[in-house]
């Protein structure tokens, strides 16, 4: 990931009644360099020109950092495509409940052009007072220096109102997304977190219906910056995973359930890792400060 | 509104559906009829014998007499009739379905699937298919479909199943047509078992399996129809809508906007030594007509859950915008005040105008009189970084509002150990 406040950001398939995010970006600073909506090509749209096509706006635009794809669930690959077409090697994902055999062929497409691929369904990201990726409420978020990573955003809501209200703020927040297949995991985001200057201290936020191989962390964690965790769902009782859908025998050998994550196994690849795991969200903040003093010593 | 709902259901399309998807990919199937009443099998156009299969999405169908051979008419008629009154694990069924003989030589397995911890398709097979799970379990080989598929991937699967000579180009052949169609139809899972192999080589799909993916179903309009036929009263009843049940033992409901949020809800609300009975979790999207959508579906999820016997307290605990936290406020007090303080009974009397097919199904539930449990309390919990405005309308209403987590939790508890 490369992230800057001056990155130059493409916008794609936003819809009329997502124009409000495009006021809050701005307002925050963020440099919202090109559209593309198709049909629209050559008008401007809150100061920012429109294009047709994505060759158009890399054209007319040079260096684009970043697109955000807000197209409709069944217009996401196609319009990750055409960035991708474009050059355009870091994507966030907003729209969720993409179908799972377009991100499959997405995610292939992303891994052979060296390609960053955020969500399916990733709110975006923010660093308080500098930038807004997405559709993030910035008003959350105080400035600081932990980093969250979740896959939840009403989570993180509440997360980042108990830290602010302890006095410590956020570096940054970046939602991995909520389908069941993401194109990054926590574990891709913790060397740019490493080398993220503003970042003191690392929050895992998850839970036991996320997607992926989310914190399937080993010992081998080569960072040196302090990281506590948090997976809600862990008192569930019975997370025994019935197969609600498809053959009892396909589900044996293929993990046909979608969420096949499981909050226990979760912490305990955390705690083996040495990561201090929070027992309720109001307990996180305490759980920083201590493994930000242990980590000075 | 019913397209809110298509995807909270099982999308298990039955035999019938998934072999008219097979020979349109021309995967072999024997020659079959649908029969929709026991009548029906004097027009039987298949000569005997015969077998009739009860088309239900549940397993060991077999084993609880929803398949039966017949030799002649009079007992086709009875067998199906019989068929007919069996409901098989709480589901009866709507079609039989009527098929020729055939002679097996052998029988395998083979399935197309979407995994999702690798995130890639993958082809499964094993030389031992049929009804014995075990056996076919023991031999199951997997291909993974790392790069755009082609088909060695399925010549690989033959290999590793340890088919030989001729059975090594006609088995993988039939399973590229699987793929195709998984791909084509955006499937979750394509299953033939048992793929039978006569004596001279042929095969034939006896039985198959098709799970269509709820997110993708929207751009095949076939698919919608197919599984839409399929919707069942029970699916509404059992399902309880898009409520997770987790213990019915339990009194305390969850309804968040996030499902991090929601399960952290539940440890706390356990970690308070407080039963959740089931939960929650509102769509949650970024487009503006998910607003729209929650106002329209709170009422029905709320009818939902308080038809649930042990049901003491409803915790909504939601962080997010002002326009969301407004929103449900509003929609809770609707619901309170539609439903009247000395709830009785729950009127069968639709509360809007609704399209016609959720309307069907809704009333098929409520045809049953609902024996109205007294109403829940509600504690709120709607956080937003902006000024929430707490409305008056609350204070005639069994609800109490509490902004932080921790005294919510204990409001709900208190609440559930106060009525026993």
């Amino acid at each position: 990931m490369n992230l800057a406040t001056t990155n130059k950001i493409l916008i794609q398939g936003i819809s009329e009644s997502e124009h409000h995010y495009l006021t809050e970006m701005q307002g925050y600073g963020t440099n919202l360099a090109a559209i593309v909506t198709p049909g629209q090509g050559g008008t401007t749209l809150r100061g920012v020109p429109v294009f047709d096509l994505v060759e158009q706006a890399v054209a007319a635009i040079h260096n684009i950092d970043i697109t955000l794809i807000f197209s409709p669930a069944h217009g996401v690959l196609d319009a990750a495509l055409e960035a991708i077409d474009g050059g355009i090697r870091q994507i966030i994902v907003i729209t969720g409940g993409i179908p799972p055999l377009d991100t499959v062929r997405l995610l292939r497409k992303a891994r052979a052009t060296a390609t960053i691929v955020i969500g399916p369904g990733s709110t975006g990201m923010i660093m308080p007072g500098k930038l807004l990726l997405g559709i993030q409420n910035p008003h959350f978020f105080s400035p600081g220096g932990v980093a969250i990573v979740s896959c939840s955003s009403g989570l993180t809501y509440e997360v980042a109102l108990t830290l602010t209200q302890s006095g410590l703020g956020i570096s940054l927040n970046l939602n991995l997304g909520r389908d069941n297949i993401l194109g990054t995991d926590f574990y891709q985001c913790l060397e740019f977190l490493q080398a993220d200057l503003g970042t003191e201290a690392i929050l895992l936020l998850d839970h036991s219906n996320s997607g992926n191989n989310n914190l399937y962390l080993d010992s081998r964690l080569e960072i040196d910056k302090p990281i506590v965790a948090y997976v809600a769902g862990y008192l569930l009782p019975g997370e025994k995973q019935v197969p609600e859908i498809g053959s009892v025998i396909a589900s044996q050998f293929a993990s046909t359930v979608a969420t096949t994550s499981n909050a226990k196994m979760k912490i305990n690849n955390l705690k083996k890792s040495k990561i201090p795991v929070a027992d309720y969200p109001q307990q996180i903040p305490d759980l920083i400060k201590k493994a930000i003093s242990l980590h000075k010593k | 509104m019913l397209e809110v709902y298509y995807q909270y259901l099982k999308m298990d399309l039955l035999e019938y559906q998934a072999k008219e998807l097979f020979r349109e990919q021309g995967i072999p199937t024997l020659p079959s009829q649908r029969i929709d009443q026991p009548s029906d099998v004097k027009d039987l156009c298949i000569p005997y014998p015969v077998v009739l299969k009860s088309q239900v999405r549940a397993g060991g169908r077999g084993k609880a007499g929803g398949i039966k051979f017949v030799a002649n008419t009079i007992d086709a008629i009875a067998a199906a009739s019989s068929i007919f009154s069996l409901a098989i694990m709480g589901e009866f069924p709507q079609v039989l379905l009527a098929e020729a003989q055939y002679d097996t030589e052998q029988e395998i397995y083979l399935a197309v699937a979407l995994d999702y911890q690798l995130g890639l398709p993958v082809l499964l097979g094993s030389a031992q298919g049929g009804v014995n799970i075990e056996k076919v379990v023991e031999q199951m080989q997997q291909v993974i479909i790392d790069q755009q598929f082609s088909s060695f991937y399925a010549r690989r699967l033959a290999i590793k199943m340890g088919l030989t000579g001729h059975l090594i180009i006609s088995v993988s052949q039939l399973v590229e047509k699987m793929y195709r169609l998984f791909i084509a139809k955006d499937l979750e899972l394509v299953e033939i078992n048992p793929l039978a192999v006569s004596s001279t080589g042929e095969l034939m799909a006896l039985d198959g399996k098709i799970t269509v993916n709820d997110q993708a179903i929207a751009r095949h309009k076939n698919l919608r129809e197919l599984a839409a036929s399929n919707l069942q009263v029970s699916d509404w009843r059992l399902g309880l809508g898009r409520w997770k049940i987790l213990n019915l033992e339990g009194n305390v409901a969850v309804i968040s906007n996030d499902n991090g949020l929601g399960l952290a809800t539940l440890d706390s609300l356990y970690q308070a030594r407080t039963k959740p009975i089931s939960y929650l979790t509102l769509p949650n999207n970024h487009l503006s007509t998910h607003l729209q959508e929650i106002v329209e579906t709170l009422p029905l999820d709320l009818d939902q859950v308080t038809q649930l016997k042990g049901l003491e307290v409803i915790l909504i605990n939601i962080v997010g915008s002002r326009e969301l936290v407004h929103t449900i406020q509003q929609a809770v007090i609707r619901y309170l005040q539609s439903r009247g303080e000395s709830t009785t009974t729950v009127t069968a009397v639709d509360r809007t105008e609704r399209p016609t097919a959720s309307r069907s199904v809704r009333d098929r539930i409520r045809s049953k009189p609902l024996t109205a449990n007294r109403c829940p309390r509600f504690v709120l919990r709607l956080v937003s970084p902006e000024e929430v405005t707490v409305s008056e309308d609350l204070a005639a209403l069994p609800v109490v509002w509490i902004a932080d987590l921790p005294s919510a939790i204990a409001a709900a508890a208190t609440f559930t150990k106060g009525k026993k």
